[in-house]
């Protein structure tokens, strides 16, 4: 079925004699002027007569001017000319497309409260084609149903002279999702995926937490496909459906990631997605970097009927890092009770169990074994369009809360107690879609509490001690180049700031500018001087197949450091975010 | 007493004997020196008289007049005038020479015109403007004389004439006009004339004989036909009983005038229709519309054909009331038709429309044939409706077009508006056409977007002219050829037309086999539904396999189609995609063909596969299928054949989704975390570019 038509340079030529512009696009046509995007071969079909390889019916092979000033006219709609004008002459159709019509406003007849159009932008001025209604018209049924009424009815007219587009919203009732069917999934309990729920039973409708649920039973891996869709709207109900392509239960998966601080990434893993009725998770992985590599094998074991979130999570693993100020080997053991809650509009994990520890320091400071038996505890909090907004980070606040309780009454080698607080949050400003700028804050503070002497200079291991520096914290400063000397700090905090252009450059790049300052204090309490800061430029690159991320920086020490420090950075990655 | 007697008697004949003596003086005077009494400078006088009293005036350069006895105290008079002109307030006329003879003489003792004639008027043009006839008001008393022949009291008609005049009859009257220009309101008539009349005494009857006219109609109600000629029109007027009555026999042109139709081709030899006119019509009055008329007046069309067209038929008319107040209801006038016409090649009929706004249409303008539209009925010309026929029987090698069609065409007229309206029941009885080549992977778009559109105007007038054209297929499906089919695609219509709604009715495919899914199918039926402004779609197909029946429904709109898939026995949505797709189950499946299955079900939820997205999924062998919520685009690998594959890409509806994967393809996607590869302790995020299998 190969088509076969004269290159459209052939057929489309300059007509002589008729100014530049002017173009014959085949026997019958001339075109004025020029339009964008020219005919496609499909089109010409419809209004040329003459066709390469005569794969045209006899039937269709003469087409009269005022037929062919129709499908024109169709076409031109398409562009966006609406003003177009068609003479015979000489047995020719002569089109002047005229210009093409921009949005000038759109009006929007009952909304129902809380809908704002403003903040959607990319509509006004743009040329008004039928694929701007079509655009429009499924941003306004998403955003309709984002705000709980699931089966709303849209319809959209347009004025090709004024540019005006009026949209006719019959919002229905605001709904509440009551129930939810499923389609039976061979092996499992019905209701096993409701445990990634990032809505309420009872609460408004929001078609992002429907996706956002979709998404994080899918990030398991449990089965291929997971949909949940409206099955009716009923008053202010609404019933969902959940359909399911399981696929086989056995996950094999291969990744690759760039940076310049681990140069490749390899990550690799070995998956048994549905053990038992309850889809409890085996999973073997290995991990490789320059600075890293790691074996880990973990279990989410869901004991409880369903529907529970709450799950035990043994996991064992061997890593061994190369660092800049130390290099290390680290195996652990833990059996972290694990569980989840999702509000309206946060989400929450959380975690605690016991686990234990062994540390061997190959290379720089700290003990060269060291055994404990932790406590180790996790909170996440994370608002849902954090975790929604993920791949494309512009708004939502996540934060982390972790410390790990050793002593030596209770077979650790010492006392030391950790504790780290992370956050981040950002902002799209005035919330516009796509967005226009997106702030961003991020920061960490930990600290290392003990009694141990010594604890910087190799009382403790190297995982109980703060560096700052690389992407992760001051961009400014090589990974984990700070503090100096390499004996790294019993506390640390970091804050950085950072603006991004998100959209209007093309290929998808989105400058940003950022600030990030931080200090580290060898106590547990204080900071110390310098502080350490950071401005820089950067470049997020969104393309088809990831994010590409780049920054170059200076770090400066406000306080008395070497010389040395201070100096630029250069950072690349693919695939991590702010 | 005798001589009393005597003496009177002599004073009598006396007296008579003088009367006598002095009209025969002044009859010797008149009839033997008729240039004693009648020469220029009297004429003049008398013009002058004329124009004083009657506001007419008669110009002359020149008058040469000669008399000659005919008889006793008769004489034939002959007036020659040079370039006489006579003007009024309301119309002008000029003649290069104007001949009259008459003779007059004396008879009974009165001075009387005997006889007129002949009169050459030669070289004339004529100008007048009258307005247009004032309709009567409400309050005024309607003139006598109604539709049902309620004739009240009037003047007899007559055309009064001076008793001297009122004996003499008119014989070889001949009147040329080079050019006339009457206009009367808005109409207004131009042309050409050459007249030739006789008239008997008192003008009592009048008969008259267009030799030769032609007129030009501005602003004509027959448009497009713009001028009307005759050629040997026998008009007889008669004044009897106080009216009058006309009897004509004309035959009348109307050609197609050659702006009207931008250019005729050459071949298109005799753009004109010929038609006979007779009629028999009564009047109370001497041709006013103000006056009671009846009567019957017959149009006979004879045969006229060439290449193209052709046509015959007759229009009787019978009238009957006051024309002037038509409008209210007092004039009636009913029409028999029996007309025809016949596009006998309708290949000529495509040249001569083809660069026109009636162009036939592809593919309709590769047909040739025949077709007959036939009007025959009776019908109030005052509002009615004429029964109309229409067959056509056209093919090409590879189209037929045969249908009957029957309907009606009505109209209506109150006061200065004419509405019509076509009513039509197109019943297609054998139609096989051919659409145009589809290529599934680039659709243009075949209609405008309904919703992009200037708003209505309120106040637009109610058209003139509305239709309702109802299309069905009674005799059997039109069959539909297409590049998409291997065989003819059975198609029953039942669809209605309107001018002022959008169409509306159904259109059904039949039984198909079809191939789909590499197995072969069936359409168990097909229903598009058009109402307002939606088109919906009802349709299942099925697909038969050695442990499944397959079944797709196809519901929702022809834009926004949903698919409901189902099995027998009954398995869940996505294992009957992995049928469909792939003849097997999921867990039979790999991981690239399992993505797939998961693409497709997700753009089936999202309603991003449209009718020809979904065609080309099951009737090409598929590489791969991708769905990318986050782009929202719906792509299918297709194999074409001779190690090509084409990547379509359906730009979807959607909004951003959830980034967590975003698939690239077959085994590939981006999945991202909030992990530090680098520290799986920190909690960053991180994106993978990922290769996944199952099994």
């Amino acid at each position: 079925m190969a088509l076969v038509f004269l290159p459209a340079a052939l057929i489309t030529a300059a007509v002589p004699g008729q100014g530049s512009r002017a173009i014959r696009e085949c026997s019958t046509i001339i075109l004025e002027s020029p339009i964008d995007p020219p005919l496609r071969d499909s089109e010409r079909i419809l209004v040329c007569e003459e066709l390469k390889g005569g794969i045209n019916s006899p039937a269709w092979s003469r087409i009269p001017h005022s037929q062919r000033s129709y499908h024109l006219n169709v076409f031109l709609q398409d562009r966006g000319y609406h003003h177009p004008s068609f003479e015979l002459q000489d047995g020719t159709t002569r089109v002047t497309p005229g210009e093409k019509t921009a949005v000038s406003e759109v009006v929007l007849k009952d909304p129902p409260p809380g809908l704002d159009f403003e903040k959607r932008r990319g509509i006004v001025a743009e040329t008004l084609t039928p694929q701007l209604l079509d655009e429009v018209r499924n941003w306004m049924v998403n955003e309709l149903r984002v705000l709980g009424y699931a089966c709303p009815a849209v319809t959209l007219a347009a004025n090709p002279d004024s540019g005006l587009i009026e949209i006719v919203i019959r919002s229905g009732m605001r709904t509440r999702v009551t129930e939810i069917s499923e389609d039976p999934v061979p092996g499992l309990l019905p209701g096993v995926f409701r445990r990634y729920d990032a809505f309420v039973l009872g609460e408004p409708y929001n078609e992002d937490l429907v996706k956002l649920t979709e998404s994080r039973a899918l990030s398991d891996g449990h089965v291929e496909s997971l949909r949940l869709r409206v099955a009716g709207c009923s008053g202010d109900t609404v019933r969902l459906h959940q359909e399911v392509i399981a696929g086989p239960p056995r996950l094999l998966a291969f990744g690759f990631g760039v940076n310049t601080e681990g140069l490749f990434l390899v990550r690799g893993s070995w998956r048994i997605t549905r053990l038992g009725r309850t889809a409890s998770l085996l999973d073997t992985s290995a991990l490789a970097s320059l600075k890293r590599q790691r074996i880990g094998l973990a279990a989410h074991w869901f004991f409880r009927p369903v529907p529970s979130r709450l799950f035990f999570r043994p996991e064992i693993t061997f890593e061994h890092q190369n660092e800049t100020p130390f290099e290390a080997i680290t195996f652990k053991a833990n059996f972290a009770p694990s569980t989840s809650l999702d509000t309206r509009r946060f989400g929450f994990s959380a975690r605690i169990g016991p686990s234990y520890n062994f540390v061997s320091t190959i290379r720089g400071i700290g003990p060269p074994r060291s055994h404990l038996v932790s406590l180790d505890a996790a909170v996440h909090a994370a608002s849902h369009y954090f975790d929604y907004y993920l791949g494309n980070p512009r708004a939502g606040f996540s934060s982390d809360l972790t410390f790990s309780l050793n002593s030596r009454n209770f077979a650790s080698d010492f006392d030391a107690q950790q504790l780290r607080f992370a956050f981040q949050g950002l902002w799209n400003y005035r919330e516009y879609d796509p967005p226009l700028w997106v702030f961003g804050v991020r920061g960490i503070v930990s600290s290392t509490f003990t009694s141990e002497p010594n604890p910087t200079g190799g009382g403790l291991p190297p995982s109980f001690l703060y560096f700052l520096g690389g992407a992760e914290n001051l961009r400014g400063f090589g990974r984990g180049e700070l503090p100096e000397p390499l004996t790294g700090g019993l506390s640390a905090a970091y804050l950085g700031a950072e603006a991004r252009l998100a959209s209007g450059l093309p290929w998808g790049m989105q400058p940003f500018t950022f600030l990030d300052a931080g200090a580290l204090g060898t106590s547990s309490t204080r900071l110390a001087a310098p502080i350490y800061w950071s401005p820089g430029l950067g470049l997020r690159i969104a393309s088809p197949i990831g994010t590409f991320r780049t920054t170059l920086a200076h770090g400066f020490a406000a306080g008395p450091h070497r010389p040395e420090v201070s100096h630029l950075q250069f950072y690349f990655s693919y695939g991590e975010e702010f | 007493m005798k001589n009393f007697f005597l003496k009177v008697s002599q004073i009598a004949l006396g007296i008579t004997i003088a009367f006598v003596l002095l009209f025969a003086v002044l009859g010797y005077f008149l009839t033997r020196q008729t240039s004693f009494v009648l020469n220029t400078k009297s004429i003049r006088w008398i013009t002058r008289q004329v124009e004083m009293r009657a506001g007419v005036r008669l110009d002359f350069p020149a008058i040469r007049i000669s008399a000659r006895p005919s008889g006793a105290l008769r004489s034939h008079i002959t007036l020659d005038l040079e370039r006489p002109c006579v003007r009024a307030p309301e119309f002008s006329s000029c003649f290069a020479q104007a001949h009259f003879e008459f003779e007059f003489g004396f008879s009974k003792l009165k001075f009387q015109l005997i006889e007129v004639g002949p009169v050459r008027l030669t070289g004339g043009n004529l100008r007048a403007t009258f307005p247009e006839e004032a309709r009567p008001s409400e309050d005024e008393a309607p003139p006598s004389g109604n539709a049902a022949g309620r004739r009240g009291t009037h003047e007899p008609a007559s055309i009064r004439l001076p008793p001297w005049a009122s004996k003499a009859p008119v014989n070889d009257l001949q009147v040329q006009l080079s050019s006339f220009e009457v206009t009367r309101g808005r109409t207004s008539y131009t042309g050409a004339l050459i007249l030739n009349a006789s008239a008997s005494p008192a003008l009592s009857e009048i008969h008259a004989q267009i030799i030769d006219a032609k007129v030009a109609l501005k602003e004509s109600p027959i448009s497009p036909f713009n001028d009307v000629i005759v050629h040997h029109c026998r008009i007889a007027l008669k004044l009897e009983g106080g009216g009058s009555r006309l009897a004509l026999n004309c035959p009348v042109e109307l050609p197609l005038r050659a702006t009207t139709t931008k250019r005729l081709p050459k071949f298109l030899a005799d753009p004109r229709i010929v038609f006979r006119i007779e009629s028999n019509l009564w009047n109370d009055g001497l041709l006013e519309t103000s006056r009671h008329v009846s009567g019957v007046l017959k149009l006979d069309i004879p045969r006229f054909a060439n290449t193209t067209l052709a046509g015959f038929g007759s229009v009787l008319i019978r009238v009957e009331g006051i024309p002037s107040q038509a409008d209210g209801g007092e004039f009636n006038a009913e029409a028999d038709l029996d007309l025809r016409f016949e596009v006998l090649s309708f290949r000529q009929l495509r040249l001569i429309l083809a660069r026109t706004a009636w162009a036939i249409p592809a593919p309709f303008n590769v047909l040739n044939g025949k077709a007959e539209l036939s009007a025959r009925g009776s019908v109030d010309l005052n509002g009615g409706t004429i029964p109309i026929q229409l067959v056509t029987d056209l093919r090409s090698p590879e189209e037929n077009f045969e249908t009957r069609s029957n309907g009606t065409f009505s109209f209506s007229r109150k006061e200065d508006e004419f509405r019509s309206h076509l009513k039509m029941d197109i019943a297609l009885s054998r139609v096989r056409l051919v659409l145009p080549r589809i290529e599934l992977t680039s659709i243009p778009p075949l209609t405008p977007d309904a919703r992009i559109r200037r708003p209505v105007q309120a106040a637009e007038a109610e058209p003139s002219f509305v239709y309702e054209i109802r299309i069905t297929t009674p005799a059997g499906p039109v069959l539909l050829d297409s590049n998409l089919a291997e065989i003819a695609i059975p198609v029953r219509l039942d669809l209605t037309v309107r001018s002022d709604k959008p169409v509306s009715g159904a259109v059904q495919v039949e039984e198909l086999p079809l191939q789909l899914f590499r197995r072969s199918a069936r359409v168990d039926y097909l229903n598009l539904g058009f109402k307002a402004d939606r088109q919906s779609l009802n349709g299942s197909i099925r697909l038969i396999y050695a442990d499944y029946t397959v079944r797709i429904e196809l519901l929702g709109t022809i834009d926004e189609p949903v698919f409901r898939l189902s099995s027998d026995p009954p398995l869940p949505h996505g294992e009957v995609l992995s049928v469909l797709l792939y003849g097997k189950p999921s867990e039979g499946l790999d991981s690239g063909e399992l993505q797939s299955v998961t693409s497709v079900e997700a753009a089936l939820q999202e309603r991003a596969i449209t009718l020809a997205s979904f065609y080309l999924l099951a009737s090409t062998p598929i590489e791969s299928v991708g769905y990318n919520p986050e782009a929202g685009e719906f792509s299918i690998k297709v194999r074409l054949g001779e190690g090509t594959s084409f990547n379509l890409t359906v730009p979807e509806k959607g909004r951003l989704s959830p980034g967590l994967r975003k698939r690239l393809g077959r085994s590939w996607s981006i999945t991202t975390q909030i992990f530090d590869p680098l520290d799986p302790s920190r909690q960053t995020l991180s994106a993978f570019l990922e290769w996944r299998h199952r099994y």
